[in-house]
């Protein structure tokens, strides 16, 4: 209750510096190239960057991103439910659609899904994402992404038979998606504050709860 | 892609083919966990008590003897089952996981009315049998076992 409490009030703090005036001297800033419409419409503008951390239940993350020219946007993320499953990543995005108020992003993940606990796995694992993001006004930008991650588990067996041991591995996959819905404020020309919901399916046929989360996005020119 | 995404894409390209080398020293060190498996061969004849039918698939249920440790610990951890058509001799290779449990407990019952459930009411008496291996572990196993008990699961007949 009290975790709940504590987020709302980040929340409403942020919601309010969007509305004080030294941010709306930011609106006279070029949007569509704010970090928050890099981070959650995807890809950075070539040399620029973007970073973006988000804290929450039971999902956080950090994402740092550089541009390329002709549409292309390196990334590495490193993603986590309750610090028990981890999943780094590096990754490569595309800006499919790349419009002043709408960008829509295809991107492509490598990384290892590492879980903790009693369910401990770990193995290497392809991520395929969309985002899609959009300006409504200037300063709120609602926001999509979905998540499709397949990971490969892999055991060693070893058969004893009568004439010896013999080991083989043996690789089983597992597949997890997640969505993400939010919203984006721009709190200056160079940072955003944004609250998303997600909705995860887990190894599969597990639909679990719902998460929320409340991230900042910064990023500029080096 | 510009020549300058190339370049970029390309030397990282580059230094990640450097570490390629280091893929082989990887081997299983990302392995989630090792199967031990111990192959058994199981030979041996299922019979039916004089009188009972000699006809009628036989289902057999191999089980660990014992499983689990301290309040967990527990007879009879199911293992897998097969069937063979008709009372009589069989051979049959099992491939036994170690961590499941300890011992080998081999049970049987003959479906004489074909409806794969033993003993369902209304229906026929159905005759089953259990034998525990022993010593074990061994690679070869011998076994002959009666089915004598009417209506019997497993767990009736053992531990005995």
């Amino acid at each position: 209750m009290h975790r709940c409490t504590g987020r709302l009030l980040v929340f409403l703090a942020g919601a309010g510096f969007v509305l004080h005036p030294t941010v709306r001297a930011a609106e006279g800033a070029s949007l569509p190239e704010h970090p928050a419409f890099d981070m959650h419409g995807g890809g950075s503008k070539p040399g620029s960057w973007a970073g973006g951390m988000q804290a929450g239940f039971p999902w956080q993350a950090v994402h740092l991103q550089y541009g390329l020219e002709d549409g292309w946007t390196p990334f590495v993320e490193v993603s986590s439910a309750l610090l028990q499953r981890n999943e780094p990543s590096i990754g490569l995005a595309l800006r499919w659609v790349d419009r002043p108020r709408v960008r829509v992003t295809g991107e492509v993940l490598l990384g290892w899904q590492v879980q903790t606990g009693v369910l401990a796995h770990s193995g290497p694992s392809m991520a395929l994402r969309v985002r899609a993001a959009a300006w409504v006004g200037r300063r709120i930008m609602p926001y999509t992404a979905w998540t499709t991650r397949h990971t490969l588990l892999i055991d060693r067996t070893a058969l004893e038979t009568a004439s010896g041991t013999e080991t083989s591995l043996t690789a089983g996959p597992r597949w997890d998606a997640l969505g993400v819905v939010g919203v984006a404020f721009v709190l200056s020309p160079r940072v955003g504050l944004e609250l998303g919901v997600e909705y995860p399916r887990t190894d599969g046929s597990t639909v679990t709860l719902p998460g929320v989360h409340l991230g900042l996005q910064f990023g500029g020119r080096p | 892609m510009s020549s300058r995404s190339r370049a970029v894409l390309g030397s990282t390209g580059v230094r990640a083919r450097q570490w390629l080398w280091a893929l082989p020293l990887l081997g299983c060190s990302g392995c989630n966990q090792t199967i031990e498996i111990y192959q058994v061969e199981l030979n041996g004849a299922v019979q039916a008590t004089a009188g009972s039918p000699a006809t009628g698939p036989v289902s057999v249920e191999l089980f660990h003897a014992s499983s689990g440790e301290g309040e967990l610990a527990h007879p009879l951890e199911f293992i897998e089952q097969f069937q063979i058509e008709t009372p009589g001799e069989f051979n049959h290779t099992l491939n036994y996981p170690t961590t499941g449990g300890d011992g080998l407990v081999i049970y049987a019952w003959q479906d004489r009315d074909g409806d794969g459930v033993l003993c369902a009411l209304g229906r026929e008496v159905e005759l089953a049998g259990l034998v525990e291996v022993t010593p074990f572990p061994v690679h070869e196993v011998e076994i002959d076992l009666l089915m004598d008990q009417p209506c019997a699961g497993p767990e009736a007949m053992f531990p005995p």
